[in-house]
Parts: structure tokens; C-alpha cells; sequence
């Protein structure tokens, strides 16, 4: 098997544009090489991991990081729809959410949630936790690269 | 005087024959050898035609007590035998007198001069109307002296001609006749009479005077006692005249009924009504005599007053009518079943509708009274206006509901307003930590100061942002279980070891209680506690101590410190959210310790309070309860 040389593909699923600008400021200032695509609710994401409609030349991520708080469909919804999909199952789910409700943790790893971080206040340690993710999902663990 | 000389037989038979006295003479065989008129007008047939041995077939004879006599031993058959028989009373019986004839009769033998019985002469008289007087006389007599009534029987000039023992003994003799014997003055003068009011009564217009003087039935209430000084009786007199055919008064007829017993026992029942009455009327709360039909018998002034009508209208009204709708089928229920016996009080919180229309509330407490065989009288109610104890309580109730729902509301904003504000400030502050992080030097010295302040802005905000999460957090957390404050505190220790060391605090601590509580929140409550004496101390080398001490089944923990102490002039203010008594660059901090750990307290159902002298130190206490009892 053979690595393909080829960006690593991330979906962003963030309502918020700040947040979402503010993650790939966080990522350039981390050094972090990849291509990120932003989708600002649960229904657009499902569509663009489903490739419908406008999304149908979507290339399927590596990685998705998934807000919580979402409308339309909330990130719980699209979590469980992603882990209940044999096709999209196998894509590491980052749960990255404001919220540090206890419940909120427990719940998303209950949906299978690969991963449940809470996004830092402070900026310098936000760089650190987006570094983290890319040392951990994108360099550390191997990625399943071929696509049934 | 020279008179012819009467035949004897002539004058015989012209005696015979004028006398009202029946006259029969037999022979010794029954024959009947003369009968004189008058024999025939009293028998009502010839004896002539009946020789007596026909007469037991005829006739039928008894004694005056009733028992039958046989033909051989009537007077006249006595007379045949040699017996002489007088007024020997038997009444006869025969188709022509059916109801009978009393007779006397007398007869005795007739001899010649040898002595021998050659007849029998009978004389009888008819004796009936006496006979029924009599009888009569006997009846009447039985029943005067068997009532305890005394009756006596005056004549004209005021005599007594008759008394019955009730009359005697009241009078003080032994018997009737010893009554009727006395003098008429000195009866009278063992009395002293008055009227009811205690008046002397005039022997004049005593109702047997009066009934002598004409009056038909006159009757009188009087008062009397045997003098000197007897106890005082009361009496129903009264009187009739007998009058002869032609309306002449012959006697006057006095009946004594005495009604002491009554009198006595009507005023004691007047003079317990009286005082019942006086209660009744008089009562600081509602009295009612409700009837079987649920209208109101009875009610006292401040019953009239508490439902606003006045006696006369609630005696047309039911007690259904005046209850307010709603508790109306309850209380009708009850009474059903009061009424079939099932139930005996009832005690209930009601309302009334006023007159005006007003809604009060009432405190009734009703017992079914019954009559002697045990059916029931009436409903004896006792009602108290509780209208102001309700309203307050209502009042309170209302208000603690207010209150409890104003808290939630509170916490709910304070939840949704951190949560909400979160988001923006996440904005603002990941930007400007940005242009801080990518300019900082690049722009102009105030730019960089500028997104300074920015910076330190948001930051302050984010904190009291968290606080105010976690105050807002504290009104619910954990149930409680047994908290050892004693581990507890080793954990406050080893969380402010760094600034215990960097302060070179000297912490002294006595064994603490184990307590019922939220163990994070007794970790939070310590913290405060402790981290403040830590905070405000005067210099380097604080000591602080930690107690606690029992106190009327709590626990009184203690944190005293030898800092900067508090002015009691701020004490009150000391406990609020965000309230700080110093600027943060002297002490850091939102000014949400102290408000949490009130919270916290209270939410244990704790008081927390200090002592405090500035420049010398401050002890805060707070106190909880015991763990005891509670299973571990």
C-alpha cells in the first residue's frame, strides 16, 4: 500500500463564520498544511458527505471536525447519521464545541464520536490543541486511504 | 168524740192498696194468697199469675254481690221456713226488666195459734236509683282518692264537705275526715298564699270563693307555704260550681295541682337557657343551631355579623344557600351523611358567601345533637371567621411561589446569558489574541496598547462570565451525602499549596465534622474561605485557623485569619454578586467568592456570617448540619 500524496481533506461543520475563519488562522498560525471545507449546518453536511446536489464533485474528507451547536440539523444528529452510514462511518469524527456540559461529553462519545475537544479561550493554547489534532489524526494515526 | 167505728178489713185493704211498699202473701205451697197493687206497678206482673214455683223458671235472682239466689232462698221462701228476713237487697231479673229492678225486700212467717207457719208476707220496695248513687259514690270516691291532685268540696258558707287524701296530706292530716273536721279558719291559717309575684293572696279571690260567687271556671297560679316558714310551693288552683236544676250553687269544687317540681326545674332551665344564651350571644365566634332541613334555627349576633344577614333572614335560609358553590357538594355530602348516622362532627375549612356578595373563609367544627331515642335534633356549629389567617396564607403562599419561580427564572437567565454571551466574546477574543499574536509591533504603539486593553477586556469578561455560570450552577449541583470536612480540607490544601507556599501561610487545624452536604461545594465553600484569608493578608506569613464547634444539633465551622480585617460597615455588601471591596490591581478577582459561598450555605440550609476587626483580622463562620443519622 502506498501513501497518496495528496492534501489532507478536512470538513468543517461550523454555523459561525468567525469560528470558522478563526480555525484556519489558528491552523495557518499552527503550521498546518491541508484543505478544509466549511458547511454551515447539519443538513449541508450530510449533503456534502453524501455528495448531493451542489456537493456532488465533494471529495470525501479525511477528517471532520463537527460544531454541536448547529442549525437545521444538530451536531448530534449529523454524528449520528455519519456513524450509523457504513460508507461514512470509518471517517474520524472530532466533536469541537464551546460547550464543556458534562452530558454534552458524555453524549457524543456515546454517538461514537471519535473525539470530543473543547475549543480553548486562550489563542496560543488553541494553536496547541489544533496542533495536537494534526500531530495525532493527520501525521500520527494512519487514515484508511482507500475508498471501497 | 163520737165516730162510727171503721171496718177493719176496709181499712186494711185501703192500706194495702194506697201504699208505695209491694205487699205479696204466699201459703206454705207458693200459692199466692193476696198481692196489693203496688207489688204488680214494682214486679211489672200478676203475682197472681206466677205461683213461685214457676218463678225459678221465670225470673232469675242475685245477691248484691252478684251471686245467684235460688228460689228457696228468697226473703219470701226464708219467711216460709220461720226466718224473719229485713231489707235484703237482690235485683230480679225477668223479660219485662230486662236490665233488672234492685229490690229490698223483708218478710217474716205467719203462724196460726198453734204455731204453725200458715203464710209468709213479703214487703220490698224498688231501690235501684239508690243503688246506682251508691255505686256511683264508691267510683267517684276510688278515683278523687287516688289522684294525687287535692280536691276538696266547699259548701256555700265555705265549708269542706269533702277532701281526698292528697288534699289532707297537703293540708298536714292524717285523714280526709280529720280535714273536713277542722275549723275553716284554722285550715286557712296553717297557709301563707301569695300571687306569682309574692304578693299575700286574698282568701276571697281564692277560685273557690270565686266559683261560690258565680265565675264558671275561675283558676289561678299561686305561690304558698305552710307558715311559719315552710318552703315556698307553687300551685295550680282551680275551681267549679255544682249547681242544682234550677242553677242554684250547691258546692264549690277546688282542684290543687301542684307544680313545684316544674316550677323548680323550669327556672333552673330558664337560668342555665340565660347563661347559654349569654355565651351564645356574646361569643367571639360564630354559634349556629342548624335543623335537619339545613335551614338555621338559631344563630348568635356574631354569626349574623361574620355572614352579614341578620337573624331573621338566616332563619329562612339554609346553610347550602350561604356556602360558596365550590365546597357546596362536600359539605352537603357530609351532612347526608351525619344525617344516616355515619359521621358524628365534622371539623372543615369553608368559605361563605357574605350578603354583599364577599367570599370569607370559615373555620366550622358541627356535631349532630340527638334526642333522647337518638334521632336527630339539630346540628350545633361552632364557626370562626379565618379569613386574614387565609388571605396571609394565601399571600405567602403566592410569594413563595413567586419567588421560588423568580429564582429559576434567574438561574436560567444567568445560564443563558453566559452560554449566549460565550459565542460573541469566543469571536472577539480569538481575534484580537490574532492581531495581537500576527501585529503586535507591526502598527503603531497605541494600536498595540489598544488590543492590550481589548485583550485584557475580554479576558475579565470571560471570567465573570464563568463565575457567573458557576454562581448561577450552585443553586442545584449534587445531592448530599456525609461529607468529611476534614478530607475535604486536605483538598483545599493541596489546591492552594502553590500560594500557601508562596505566602508562607501557616494553616492550624482542629478536627473538623463529617457534615451532610455536596462534597464540591464544600471544596468551593473551603477554597473561598481559605484562598481569601490567604488573599487579604497583611504581609508575608498569614496564619490561618480552622475550627469548628458544635452548636444546638449544627456544626459552626470557623476561618479565622490575622489579615487586613473587613470595616463592618461593608459587611452586608460583602456577600453580593460582583461586589468588591477593593480595586483589582490591589486584590484580583470578580467578587464572586463570597456570594458563592453564600449560595452554598444557604443552599444546605446553613447560615453564613463574620467577625471582623480591621487591621486585625476577620473569622468567618458559617454553620451546617449534623451528618448524623444519615446512612453512609
Amino acid at each position: 500500500m502506498t501513501v497518496e500524496e495528496r492534501p489532507i481533506e478536512i470538513l468543517l461543520v461550523e454555523d459561525n463564520r468567525a469560528d470558522a475563519d478563526l480555525l484556519t488562522e489558528v491552523m495557518k498560525e499552527a503550521k498546518v498544511v491541508n484543505r478544509m471545507s466549511v458547511v454551515t449546518d447539519g443538513v449541508e453536511a450530510m449533503s456534502y458527505l453524501r455528495r448531493r446536489g451542489r456537493y456532488s464533485k465533494a471529495v470525501r474528507p479525511d477528517l471532520i471536525l463537527l460544531d454541536l451547536k448547529l442549525p437545521k440539523k444538530d451536531g448530534r444528529e449529523v454524528l449520528a447519521e455519519i456513524k450509523k452510514d457504513p460508507e461514512l462511518r470509518r471517517i474520524p469524527v472530532i466533536v469541537l464545541t464551546t460547550s464543556r456540559a458534562e452530558t454534552d461529553v458524555v453524549k457524543s462519545y456515546y454517538l461514537h464520536a471519535n473525539c470530543y475537544i473543547s475549543k480553548p479561550v486562550d489563542l496560543d493554547r488553541y494553536i496547541e490543541v489544533v496542533k495536537g489534532i494534526e500531530d495525532f489524526w493527520l501525521s500520527i494515526a494512519r487514515l484508511p486511504t482507500a475508498r471501497p | 168524740v163520737e165516730s162510727r167505728r171503721l171496718d177493719q178489713t176496709e181499712l186494711l185493704n185501703f192500706i194495702l192498696e194506697s201504699t208505695d211498699e209491694g205487699i205479696v202473701a204466699i201459703d206454705p205451697e207458693g200459692r199466692i194468697l193476696m198481692s196489693n197493687p203496688a207489688s204488680e206497678r214494682i214486679l211489672g206482673f200478676r203475682p197472681f199469675d206466677f205461683p213461685v214455683r214457676l218463678w225459678g223458671e221465670r225470673f232469675q235472682f242475685f245477691r248484691q254481690d252478684g251471686t245467684a239466689c235460688p228460689v228457696e232462698e228468697l226473703p219470701l221462701a226464708k219467711g216460709l221456713q220461720g226466718q224473719v228476713v229485713k231489707e235484703f237487697r237482690l235485683r230480679m231479673v225477668h223479660p219485662e226488666r230486662p236490665q233488672g229492678v234492685w229490690l229490698s225486700v223483708s218478710s217474716r212467717p205467719m203462724k196460726d195459734e198453734e204455731g204453725r207457719i200458715v203464710a209468709a208476707v213479703t214487703s220490698f220496695r224498688e231501690i235501684s236509683e239508690q243503688i246506682r248513687s251508691e255505686l256511683e259514690r264508691r267510683e267517684y270516691r276510688v278515683i278523687l282518692e287516688g289522684v294525687t291532685e287535692a280536691i276538696t268540696v266547699q259548701d256555700p258558707t265555705g265549708r269542706l264537705v269533702f277532701a281526698n287524701d292528697a288534699a289532707a296530706r297537703i293540708c298536714g292530716f292524717d285523714s280526709p275526715e280529720e280535714l273536713i273536721g277542722a275549723p275553716p279558719g284554722e285550715v286557712l291559717g296553717r297557709f301563707e298564699i301569695t300571687t306569682e309575684s309574692g304578693d299575700p293572696y286574698p282568701p276571697e279571690r281564692l277560685p273557690g270563693q270565686r266559683a261560690l260567687g258565680g265565675e264558671d271556671r275561675p283558676s289561678s297560679t299561686v305561690r304558698w307555704r305552710t307558715r311559719p316558714d315552710g318552703p315556698w310551693r307553687w300551685s295550680r288552683v282551680s275551681a267549679a260550681p255544682v249547681r242544682d236544676g234550677e242553677g242554684k250553687i250547691l258546692f264549690a269544687v277546688n282542684f290543687w295541682h301542684e307544680t313545684t317540681t316544674e316550677r323548680i326545674s323550669e327556672q333552673a332551665l330558664r337560668e342555665s337557657e340565660e347563661r347559654f344564651r349569654a355565651t351564645f350571644e356574646q361569643a367571639v365566634v360564630g354559634f349556629a343551631q342548624v335543623g335537619t332541613d339545613g335551614r338555621f334555627l338559631r344563630v348568635n349576633r356574631k354569626l349574623s355579623e361574620m355572614l352579614g344577614y341578620s337573624e331573621e333572614e338566616l332563619s329562612s335560609r339554609t346553610f347550602g344557600e350561604l356556602t360558596f358553590p365550590a365546597d357546596r357538594d362536600r359539605d352537603l355530602g357530609v351532612f347526608r351523611r351525619m344525617l344516616a348516622g355515619e359521621q358524628e362532627t365534622y371539623t372543615t375549612e369553608k368559605r361563605y358567601i357574605r350578603r354583599n356578595g364577599e367570599v370569607i373563609w370559615a373555620h366550622l367544627m358541627t356535631r349532630l345533637i340527638r334526642d333522647d331515642g337518638g334521632a336527630p335534633r339539630y346540628f350545633a356549629s361552632v364557626i370562626q371567621d379565618i379569613t386574614e389567617r387565609k388571605r396571609a396564607e394565601q399571600a405567602l403562599g403566592q410569594r413563595t411561589e413567586q419567588l421560588a419561580r423568580s429564582n429559576e427564572e434567574l438561574e436560567q437567565y444567568a445560564t443563558v446569558a453566559s452560554h449566549d454571551l460565550q459565542e460573541p466574546l469566543r469571536a472577539v477574543s480569538g481575534y484580537a489574541q490574532l492581531l495581537q499574536r500576527r501585529y503586535a509591533g507591526h502598527l503603531d504603539a497605541d494600536a498595540d496598547r489598544f488590543i492590550g486593553y481589548i485583550v485584557e477586556g475580554v479576558q475579565r469578561m470571560w471570567n465573570l462570565i464563568n463565575d457567573l455560570l458557576a454562581y448561577s450552577r450552585a443553586g442545584r449541583g449534587e445531592s448530599f451525602s456525609a461529607v468529611s470536612l476534614d478530607l475535604v480540607l486536605d483538598r483545599v490544601l493541596k489546591n492552594l499549596s502553590a500560594s500557601i507556599q508562596e505566602s508562607q501561610t501557616v494553616v492550624s487545624r482542629e478536627p473538623l465534622p463529617v457534615v451532610l452536604g455536596d462534597e464540591g461545594q464544600m471544596v468551593q465553600l473551603l477554597q473561598n474561605l481559605v484562598g481569601n484569608a490567604i488573599r487579604f493578608r497583611r504581609g508575608p506569613g498569614p496564619k490561618i485557623q480552622v475550627s469548628a464547634t458544635p452548636s444546638n444539633g449544627r456544626w459552626v465551622v470557623s476561618v479565622k485569619d490575622d489579615g487586613i480585617g473587613i470595616d463592618p460597615a461593608f459587611f452586608d455588601r460583602l456577600f453580593v454578586l460582583f461586589q468588591r471591596l477593593h480595586s483589582k490591581e490591589e486584590y484580583p478577582g470578580t467578587g464572586i467568592g463570597l456570594a458563592m459561598s453564600k449560595k452554598i450555605v444557604e443552599r444546605h440550609g446553613g447560615k453564613i456570617w463574620l467577625e471582623s476587626d480591621p487591621g486585625q483580622g476577620s473569622t468567618f463562620y458559617f454553620s451546617l448540619p449534623d451528618a448524623k443519622g444519615v446512612e453512609r
